[in-house]
């Protein structure tokens, strides 16, 4: 589905799918925010911290849809903005600065995690953990994808 | 002391893009749009800064009805 939605061989179905996920995202923020006015607000449940996050999710699921929204139904129903924003998205200059920002940020991201798991395990067993638990699925996910790749290409 | 004859061997890619893009008086937008790329893209070709793929180079080689070779200058370099 999310292959599909990206997929810009048929711009405008990929847009549409799009949108239609945007719908989906409103539905789920708007039941979200209806949820916390109606049981959660005043309820001792959840703490306070819980229950700002939840707002805040719901809030901030429901401001992306409705900007996502927004932009397809704008693109959909003004062919030049269309034209313009399809080139934007397929030029392959763009696509590899997009890749190259993400493997360098991946890079990053990897070695700052392995750092800190030092200064973690001095500080919180737990942490340090939850760190190294994240590095081991970066490394898996990195081992699959390589493995699924080698067989693609 | 044995010298070892390892060449480091150096690849060069140069266009002609902005010089037949000038020969036909078009602007970078112009044949951006041609090739479904944005203006940018031709920017860094024409600078260098960015190799287009093979399948750009043939759109570019195809609006300028000519072929690839004629159009990227693929110059091997030992160093």
């Amino acid at each position: 589905m999310l292959m599909k939605m990206f997929d810009t061989s048929d711009y405008d179905r990929s847009l549409r799918r799009r949108r239609l996920v945007a719908f989906g995202l409103l539905a789920v923020g708007i039941t979200g925010i209806v949820c916390y006015l109606l049981l959660i607000h005043d309820s001792d449940v959840l703490s306070d911290y819980a229950r700002g996050f939840y707002l805040g999710a719901a809030s901030g699921m429901t401001i992306g849809a409705v900007v996502l929204l927004a932009r397809m139904q704008y693109l959909l129903t003004h062919p030049e903005a269309r034209k313009k924003a399809k080139i934007q998205e397929q030029d392959e200059r763009e696509k590899a600065i997009i890749n190259q920002a993400f493997q360098f940020a991946g890079m990053f991201t990897f070695f700052a995690a392995v750092a800190s798991m030092f200064v973690l395990a001095a500080v919180s067993k737990t942490a340090a953990l939850a760190v190294f638990g994240v590095v081991v699925v970066y490394a898996v996910t990195w081992l699959i994808a390589n493995l699924y790749l080698s067989k693609k290409l | 002391m044995v010298q070892t004859s390892c060449a480091v061997r150096r690849d060069d890619m140069e266009n002609r893009i902005a010089e037949l893009r000038k020969a036909r008086r078009i602007s970078q937008a112009e044949l951006a749009e041609a090739v479904a790329v944005t203006r940018q893209t031709i920017i860094s070709l024409e600078s260098g800064r960015y190799n287009a793929s093979l399948l750009l180079a043939h759109k570019i080689a195809r609006y300028f009805e000519t072929t690839i070779e004629d159009i990227f200058l693929f110059e091997e370099e030992e160093t």
